[in-house]
């Protein structure tokens, strides 16, 4: 399970930031219990598979929460979500970006 | 005859992807098996209820059933799932021996978090006899560094899924009891 001398791949990043994009959406939007079915439905909607995303999927991914938060909790919680969201995508491009100029 | 006494907990199943704790849930949630298998997204909640008699209380004890991702790189969704939780099951696979090596680094894991909780260790797939790849005295031994019972269970047929659950909401709803009478 631990690895920790395993070299990251590019698969470790985004499953990094598809972990705490999942757990900020729960934080915001009434924990776990609550949040988790709301973001397995957008899975499904998109297709996507959590295991394996791409980029892009984590982009529609974030895209569709942040809607359902505008719907849920309204503009100020939405608001913070974007913001906390954008600081991950930014976070992702950049470790993708170093990722790929050491390989 | 008193009334019975309400008791709410959270429990959590830890354990490697693919040890079978979504399937171990549904057997004993709602009696039934797939084999098709989907890794859990997250994490999914189930409710039972378990009726227990102790110290001469009725106790209506509600379990809160929390089933845990086991797939690696989640360690942000797997440690807030934890949080709350009074017990855990430590799952791994009979078919698979580093799932079972893999079961102290879980325990420690669900600690650090939820404290001091009770565990019991399932062994599951019991069920598939020739392809085991490690036996009860290994569970034995496993079980007693962690001082947890085990059981050997199958999802699949339902062997011992009850007396784990059981044994698992009878060491909860222990430890509430001595919590309640210390306090």
């Amino acid at each position: 399970m631990e690895n920790e001398s395993k070299q990251v791949t590019e698969k470790d990043i985004l499953l990094e930031i598809e972990d705490e994009i999942i757990v900020k959406f729960c934080e915001l939007n009434g924990g776990m219990e609550f949040a988790m079915p709301i973001i397995r439905k957008q899975y499904e909607k998109f297709n996507v598979d959590f295991k394996r995303p791409t980029k892009e999927d984590l982009y529609k991914i974030v895209k569709a929460l942040i809607e359902v938060t505008e719907n849920l909790k309204g503009d100020l919680v939405a608001r913070e979500e974007r913001r906390v969201f954008k600081e991950l995508l930014n976070k992702l491009e950049r470790d993708i970006k170093a990722h790929q100029s050491q390989s | 005859m008193g009334e019975p006494f309400n008791v709410k907990v959270k429990i959590c199943l830890v354990g490697d992807s693919a040890v079978g704790k979504t399937s171990l849930i549904r057997r004993y949630v709602m009696d039934i098996f797939d084999d098709k298998y989907i890794s859990t997204l997250g994490t999914k909640v189930s409710k039972k209820r378990l009726k227990l008699k102790k110290k001469d209380l009725d106790i209506d004890l509600t379990l809160s059933i929390w089933d845990v991702l086991g797939q690696e790189g989640f360690k942000g969704i797997q440690g807030m799932a934890f949080k709350g939780a009074r017990g855990a099951m430590l799952v791994c696979d009979l078919t698979r021996e580093e799932t079972l090596k893999n079961i102290t680094s879980w325990a420690d894991r669900i600690k650090k978090i939820a404290g001091d909780i009770p565990f019991v260790l399932l062994a599951n797939k019991s069920d598939l006899t020739s392809q085991y790849k490690f036996n009860e005295s290994d569970l034995e031994s496993y079980s007693s560094n962690l001082n947890t019972s085990f059981f050997m269970t199958s999802a699949k047929f339902g062997d011992n899924v009850l007396k784990a659950f059981y044994k698992l909401g009878d060491l909860v709803t222990t430890e509430l009891l001595n919590e309640i009478m210390n306090n």
